[in-house]
């Protein structure tokens, strides 16, 4: 599989500050990759050295083979989608896609060709002569990313693009750049702080903290194997039970949490007596008969029930005086009364043990 | 309830409550609009009816044409008009040469302490007269003064440069006594100018002089507009400097105009005064055009 972005133990320091911290990754091409953390975790940083907007301060940067670590931003394959948009307020909706063609200096006729396409796939026929400040915020997004799109970059970058934006466009965009981004083809380096936003859209994403990489992998993958605590509790929600390794199997990890002891899966067995955390996501928790199949169970008491509207949580003190959280369709609510004795459990490849 | 508000909305407003609201600006207003009508017009109105009835102040009023006809015929009078604008041309170009680089500068210092310190370098001269400040330009660039010393110690020159009496000396020292008044403007709109937009431009394959060309100097057009209307202005009704630094060589309006009131040739006066007013007006009128039609897009850049 060809790589388009390679980083090499890429730093970039600010003063005394460590931005971006020796990450090294691989980009694939064609491939939507998100980096994923949260503020001030460095994934900006990170965005812009790919740009070449920012320079390491160490490492390397590959960009389709050749080493582009110093090379200023004029003169990389890529393009950026700006997080404030950055659109030219001077220039019209036409002129701000031009601007890159015409830096490179392509006949009139080709520009003009070129951004009517531009505005064909960001669905805005007909908007060239618009002023910047006429559009609404979708507008200005779809305009933002022809902009990048048009001089067909290598990669193309976004940072935070749709940050601005009302929940109900922003999902709309969501699925919107997906499908642009599997028609184009290009490979797109997505920075998000939003979970459910990289894990909709991503291919794979690299969750990031405190200027390194925590983890790598598509969006089933961070979800249901998360290698870190953080990235478990990034990623979604989970209940957290700390414990230690008592013993390893063909099954996974025996891990001993308060009075109980159950199989957890694990990847690398840490060694036996070490403290570990093991991961359960809510939904993965059974309560009543549905608990019957699963190789975790024990009996529990309701403690209390939160309606959420599709689905309902109920947290649950199994023996040991462990409380978890389950998370359950609304129409499995029936019977879930506080103070009443319940069946809970989960299964063994569900419970993760994570390294911290 | 949206039908009991939308009542209480349309309620007739009775008493003197609302027309107070109405007429609340004319006092906040008034001073200023006095002071305006009292010193300013009144003026106009005295130049425009001297310039017809010269000899007004000696007590025989009789309507006569001589002065704009002497005026407007002799090609002495527009030549001197010309250097009065070619002086405010070049004051007013040097000074957004140099004024832009060094708002630009400014406003790219990170430490509060070297900005404040640049901020004085600059505009404390303002604090000084110009009076004072032209004196100090006539002793350095005289040609026994401190300039034309060194470059002749430098061996660079043998005889002085004559950096006085002249238009050379009268730009050299406008520029320096005008230059804080281009700064200002450019600096407030370079100030405001999104790092973003930049970074756009780079990134879309602009080195970093097509950046400057095609994105930072559009988007600071106004400033520097507003900055050489000022500069213009001043330069075109200075007086002080120009008298002094051109020695009486160099002659511009408002050096005629001096040299007529003394005369108490009133009439010829005020047709040069009024001259030098539109010509003022209709330039600045002009640039405006231009401002507006940059203004409205570099406007919301910053909304």
């Amino acid at each position: 599989m060809d790589v388009d972005v390679e980083l090499r133990d890429v730093s970039k320091h600010f003063g005394d500050v460590v931005a971006v911290d020796r990450i090294s990754l691989q980009i694939r091409r064609g491939e939507f990759f998100s980096l994923l953390g949260p503020s001030g975790c460095g994934k900006t940083t990170t965005l812009r050295m790919i740009g070449g907007l920012e320079f390491p301060t160490a490492g390397q940067i590959v960009l389709r083979g050749a080493v582009v670590t110093d090379l200023p931003a004029y003169r990389r394959s890529t393009n950026m989608v700006f997080q404030h948009l950055a659109l030219f307020p001077h220039l019209t909706v036409a002129e701000n896609i031009a601007f890159g063609l015409r830096l490179r200096r392509l006949p009139p006729a080709v520009v003009a060709r070129k951004v009517e396409q531009a505005l064909q796939l960001v669905d805005l026929p007909g908007y060239g002569g618009r002023e910047i400040h006429q559009l609404s915020g979708g507008q200005k997004q779809r305009v933002a990313i022809a902009r990048a799109l048009v001089n067909e970059p290598a990669v193309l970058l976004l940072d935070e693009p749709l940050g601005s934006l009302d929940l109900k466009l922003r999902l709309q965009m969501q699925s919107e750049l997906k499908a642009l981004q599997h028609q184009v083809g290009t490979t797109f380096v997505y920075v998000t702080h939003d979970q459910s936003e990289a894990l909709v859209m991503s291919d794979r994403i690299a969750v990031m903290r405190a200027g390194r990489v925590e983890q790598v992998g598509t969006s089933q993958e961070i979800y249901a194997r998360p290698q870190t605590r953080f990235v478990a509790a990034f990623i979604g929600e989970a209940n957290f039970l700390e414990g230690r390794v008592v013993g390893a199997g063909p099954a996974g990890v025996l891990v001993r949490v308060g009075g109980l002891q159950f199989w957890a899966a694990g990847d690398g067995a840490p060694p036996e007596g070490s403290a570990v955390t093991v991961s359960i996501r809510p939904e993965h928790i059974k309560l009543g008969p549905a608990a019957g199949e699963t190789q975790n169970r024990w009996e529990g008491r309701i403690r209390d029930v939160a309606f959420m509207g599709s689905v309902v949580r109920a947290r649950v003190t199994i023996p040991g005086d462990v409380t978890v959280t389950a998370e359950l369709p609304s129409d499995a609510m029936e019977g879930l009364m506080p103070g009443a004795t319940i069946l809970a459990g989960w299964s063994a490849h569900h419970s993760v043990v994570l390294a911290d | 309830m949206g039908r009991v508000e939308a009542l209480t909305v349309v309620r007739p407003r009775r008493g003197w409550r609302p027309l107070l609201r109405r007429f609340v600006h004319v006092p906040l207003l008034a001073p200023a609009v006095g002071l305006s009508i009292a010193v300013f017009w009144t003026c106009m109105a005295v130049l425009v009816v001297m310039s017809v009835y010269p000899f007004l102040a000696a007590g025989t009023p009789r309507f006569t044409w001589a002065a704009w006809q002497r005026f407007l015929v002799d090609p002495y009078y527009w030549g001197v008009v010309g250097t009065t604008l070619r002086l405010a041309v070049v004051v007013t170009g040097l000074s957004l040469l140099i004024g832009y680089p060094a708002a630009y500068a400014i406003s790219k210092i990170q430490r509060p302490g070297w900005a404040l310190a640049a901020y004085v370098v600059l505009f404390a001269p303002i604090l000084v007269s110009v009076v004072v400040r032209t004196y100090g330009w006539l002793l350095l660039l005289s040609n026994t003064g401190v300039v034309n010393y060194v470059l002749r110690a430098l061996g660079l020159i043998r005889e002085p440069i004559p950096l006085i009496f002249n238009t050379t000396g009268i730009v050299i020292a406008m520029v320096h006594i005008l230059l804080p008044f281009a700064v200002f403007p450019i600096l407030s709109v370079v100030g405001q100018l999104e790092r973003d937009l930049k970074d756009a431009a780079m990134d879309l394959g602009a080195t970093r002089w097509q950046t400057f060309r095609r994105v930072t100097l559009p988007l600071t057009l106004p400033g520097i507009i507003a900055g050489a209307q000022i500069v213009f202005t001043l330069t075109v009704s200075a007086f002080v400097t120009p008298f002094l630094m051109g020695g009486g060589k160099v002659q511009i309006l408002s050096g005629l105009i001096y040299r007529d009131m003394e005369a108490v040739n009133l009439g010829f006066a005020a047709v040069v005064a009024l001259v030098l007013l539109t010509l003022a007006a209709a330039i600045l009128a002009a640039s405006n055009l231009l401002a507006r039609r940059t203004y409205s897009r570099a406007e919301v850049a910053r909304a």
